[in-house]
Parts: C-alpha cells; structure tokens; sequence
C-alpha cells in the first residue's frame, strides 16, 4: 500500500478537526457537522479502491 | 510534478484570498456604516443650525465622512429625479462598494422615504430614528465580524488546504 495515502488521510483529518473547532466556536454547528461529514465521505472516496481490494483479498485468502 | 504543484499554489491562494476577502467585507461594512451615522449626524447639524438645502448639504458630508460618495451620487441625481429616487438609486449603486447587507439596505431606504418631505423638526426626528436603526444594525455587524472574521480568515487557508489533499 501507498504510504503517501495514509499521510494524506492524516492531513485530510486534521484540517477537518480544525474546521470544525472553528465552526463550532463561531457558533455554527450544523456547518461543523456538515464538514466533519464531508471529510469522512472524501476519506471513504479515496479508500474505495483500497476497501475493494482488501475484500478481494480476503475472498482469495479463504476460497470464497 | 512541478504542473501539479504549481496547481496547488494556484488553489491555496485563491482560497486563502476569497477568505481574506469575505472577512474584510464584514470589517467594510462595520466602517461604512460608523461613516453613514457621522455622515447623519452632521445632516442633522446642517438642517437644525445651518439652513442648507439638500444638495448643498450632501456635498458637505460627501467631504466629511468617507462614504464611498454615496451622498455625493444622490446630490448628482437630486434636482432632476427628485430626492426619493436619487437617494434609492445612489444606494443600490454603493450597496456593494460599502458591502452593505440587505437590512442596512431597507434601514436607508426608510432614510429616504422621508427625506425632504416633511418640516425641520420631522426631518431631524426621522435622521434621529434612522440612526439609531444603523446603531443596531452596527452592532449585529460588529458581533458578525468578531465571529465570523476570524472564521472565514482561516476557513479560506483551512478550505484550501483541504481541496489540495483530496485533489493530490
């Protein structure tokens, strides 16, 4: 597996906790919520590829 | 490599500028309208002791308080399309020169509904009225601009930031 991948995840997760600290203390939580939303469905889009494989990979590691 | 790169400093600055500017636009309105109120104040001056007529007092606060020449736009107006338009026209014209919000935008429209119509005392009591409308209206505007100032400054480097690392 790529190692710049977990990095850029790791980025991914600190700018979204910053912006959202941000949010919440200007008092707009649902925005917050919104971007901590947001940051997750980005995370997953990235991983998609990563998930398929590991599926694939434990279809082959059992035979099923 | 060096095209990608380049690519991210474009994203990053311009999302660090709309930020910068967003958060200036809060801070222009909260100056404006502290000139509007000076600029209504000295209107008040003008009619209660100096007598002037419209058009020469515009000109007077049009040097007086920096108001993107909002007076002296109404002034310019005033003889040929009577006071009420000239004064609706000037508005709309430096609404977004003076990032004016739509609230501050009916308190100056209820400025000029009134504006030359009526007698001395009326004209003052009707000046007093609207500025104590901007004074509110400049309260919410500092209150926005302490919150969200701040906010948008660092939403815009934060923003930018967060576009290059799911773009990259």
């Amino acid at each position: 597996m790529d190692v710049d991948l977990i990095f850029q995840i790791a980025g991914v997760g600190i700018v979204v906790a910053v912006l959202n600290q941000l949010l919440a203390r200007a008092g707009r939580e649902e925005q917050a919520l919104l971007i901590t939303i947001a940051g997750l469905v980005a995370v997953l889009f990235i991983l998609t590829q990563e998930i398929g494989d590991l599926f694939s990979s434990i279809k082959s590691i059992f035979n099923l | 490599m060096t095209l990608k790169t380049v690519g991210a400093v474009i994203i990053f600055c311009v999302c660090t500028y709309v930020g910068i500017y967003k958060g200036d636009r809060l801070k222009k309105r909260c100056v404006y309208l502290r000139n509007i109120q000076t600029a209504l104040n000295i209107l008040e001056t003008e009619i209660a002791f100096g007598g002037s007529r419209l058009k020469r007092a515009f000109e007077i606060l049009n040097d007086a308080a920096d108001t993107c020449g909002l007076f002296k736009a109404a002034a310019e107006n005033l003889e040929e399309q009577g006071i009420r338009y000239a004064w609706k026209k000037a508005v709309e014209e430096k609404r977004t020169k003076m990032c004016l919000s739509d609230a501050d935008i009916q308190v100056m429209e209820v400025f000029g509904e009134k504006l030359g119509m009526t007698d001395k005392e009326n004209q003052i009591k009707n000046i007093k009225y609207v500025r104590e409308l901007l004074a509110s209206e400049q309260k919410k505007a500092e209150g926005d601009y302490e919150q969200l100032g701040r906010l948008y400054r660092s939403g815009g480097v934060l923003g930018g930031l967060f576009l290059i690392l799911i773009l990259f």
